[in-house]
């Protein structure tokens, strides 16, 4: 009986495991998505008044940034030295799939799609194009946001359900 | 890093790999679709049979600018990049917007001109130049001789010996400065104005920095005749450089007959080239 009860409990701690960590994961990625879309206005923001080369911009924008996003100017900056045996839009496309693993591959390749734009191409055409890929990102952030205390309570519904659906079959 | 080795930087790996033959080169040509080639003593060599690309051209500009071409907009309005000491000159279809040039819509040729160390002829150039003590010097020659090397030389010989030498360095050539530190040593006793007019640059270093000498390269507007007026009327000393190929040839042209005409300079110093060796000649105005 004991045993069935912390088999029971086990069962039911790691449904609740599951759904946290499902959970964790929803919660991460809209902080990458919050993230990045800060650091694009940021950089947006000096390109526009500033016209900066990118090396100092982001050394500029760096305090202001936290999380993956300041991995990712630390990142980049670094990778600047090499450039010439990568191209720019390698070494964003590199930096951009170690610091932000959390987004969803539709977000990652907008942002992709930057690194072919940023520095190649004159201001307003770079700043357009910041702002699109910045206001796409702010959107997810909101419908993911609002799609997550939906998502919490599937999660742990359907995680115990199936604890319990498990603990019946078992015992 | 040796000059060379800056443009070879520049190149990709297949054209820096050919390029590194060519160790005399004093300019790199980039024409798209054609075979890159190198000027060596005023003739065109081919270093390549790969044909140059537009990626070719994105790639070295990406890594001439940072990955920044935004914050070259500036000079390359005027038809140049500088980098380290190098200097980039760009051609292709420009992009215009209401009566202003923004940058090129599509980038066709690039020309990467590699500054020469000061050959022995140059040093013995300089010395016979400040033979006398430091005089308004004016160092005439075709585009690529070696005005630049030879001012810049002059610079440093002047600065050595203690005296304070302001640079107008307008494109950023004769110190061929980047990320703060400078390609060239100018000596102990220069301060140098990079990005600036001359004739703003002019009275910027007359009332700042208190020079006993200035150096300008290549006067070529009516500004910079003024900007020589003004250095020579307060009693500075000026050396600068001039496009010409003999003292009948710039009193054709109206801006340099009228350079003369001034009489600013005490001394000048033609460049010529003859079956790919400088020659140089000092003449007393």
């Amino acid at each position: 009986m004991t045993v069935k009860l912390i088999g029971l409990l086990l069962i039911a701690a790691g449904a609740g495991g599951s759904a946290y960590i499902f959970l964790r994961c929803c919660r991460s990625q809209i902080c990458s998505l919050r993230s990045a879309a800060q650091m694009l206005e940021l950089i947006e923001g000096e390109l526009d008044t500033s016209a900066l080369p990118l090396s100092q911009l982001l050394e500029t924008i760096s305090p202001r940034l936290d999380g993956p996003a300041l991995r990712f100017a630390r990142l980049l900056r670094e990778g600047l030295a090499d450039l010439g045996k990568h191209s720019f839009a390698a070494l964003w496309e590199g930096a951009l799939g170690l610091c932000f693993p959390d987004l969803e591959p539709s977000a990652l390749r907008e942002l992709n799609e930057l690194g072919a734009v940023l520095g190649r191409y004159e201001l307003s055409r770079q700043t357009e194009a910041l702002s699109r890929c910045r206001q796409s990102l702010r959107r997810r952030e909101e419908l993911a946001s609002s799609a997550l205390t939906g998502k919490r309570r599937l999660a742990l519904g359907l995680a115990f359900t199936a604890a319990a659906m498990l603990g019946i079959i078992l015992f | 890093m040796d000059p060379f080795d800056t443009a070879c930087t520049l190149m990709p790996d297949e054209l820096a790999n050919a390029l590194s033959l060519y160790r005399d080169a004093e300019e790199l040509r980039l024409r798209l679709g054609q075979h890159p080639t190198v000027l060596i003593g005023g003739r065109e060599i081919a270093f390549s049979s790969i044909p140059i690309t537009p990626e070719h051209l994105s790639r070295i500009l990406e890594v001439a600018t940072g990955a920044s071409l935004h914050a070259s907009t500036a000079s390359m309005v005027n038809g140049f990049i500088p980098y380290r000491g190098l200097r980039i000159g760009i051609c292709g279809e420009a992009s215009i917007s209401g009566g202003r040039m923004l940058g090129f819509r599509q980038i066709r040729s690039l020309a990467v001109r590699i500054p020469r160390q000061c050959s022995p002829s140059c040093l013995d150039a300089a010395r016979a130049c400040l033979a006398d003590g430091p005089q308004n010097t004016l160092i005439v020659a075709p585009p690529g001789v070696g005005k630049t090397s030879l001012l810049r030389e002059l610079v440093q010989m002047t600065s050595e010996s203690g005296r304070r030498v302001g640079v107008i360095d307008e494109r950023d050539e004769l110190s061929g400065s980047q990320a703060g530190a400078a390609a060239y040593d100018l000596g102990p006793c220069s301060d140098v104005l990079i990005g600036l007019d001359k004739l703003t640059a002019a009275m910027m270093l007359l009332r700042g920095m208190n020079p006993e000498i200035i150096a300008m390269d290549e006067i070529t507007a009516s500004d910079d005749l003024d900007a020589v007026q003004n250095i020579t009327g307060c009693g500075v000393i000026l050396y600068a450089t001039a496009h010409g190929r003999s003292r009948e040839d710039m009193v054709r042209r109206t801006l340099y007959r009228e350079l003369l005409r001034r009489e600013c300079f005490q001394l000048m110093v033609m460049i010529s080239i003859r079956e790919g060796r400088r020659s140089y000649s000092l003449e007393r105005l």
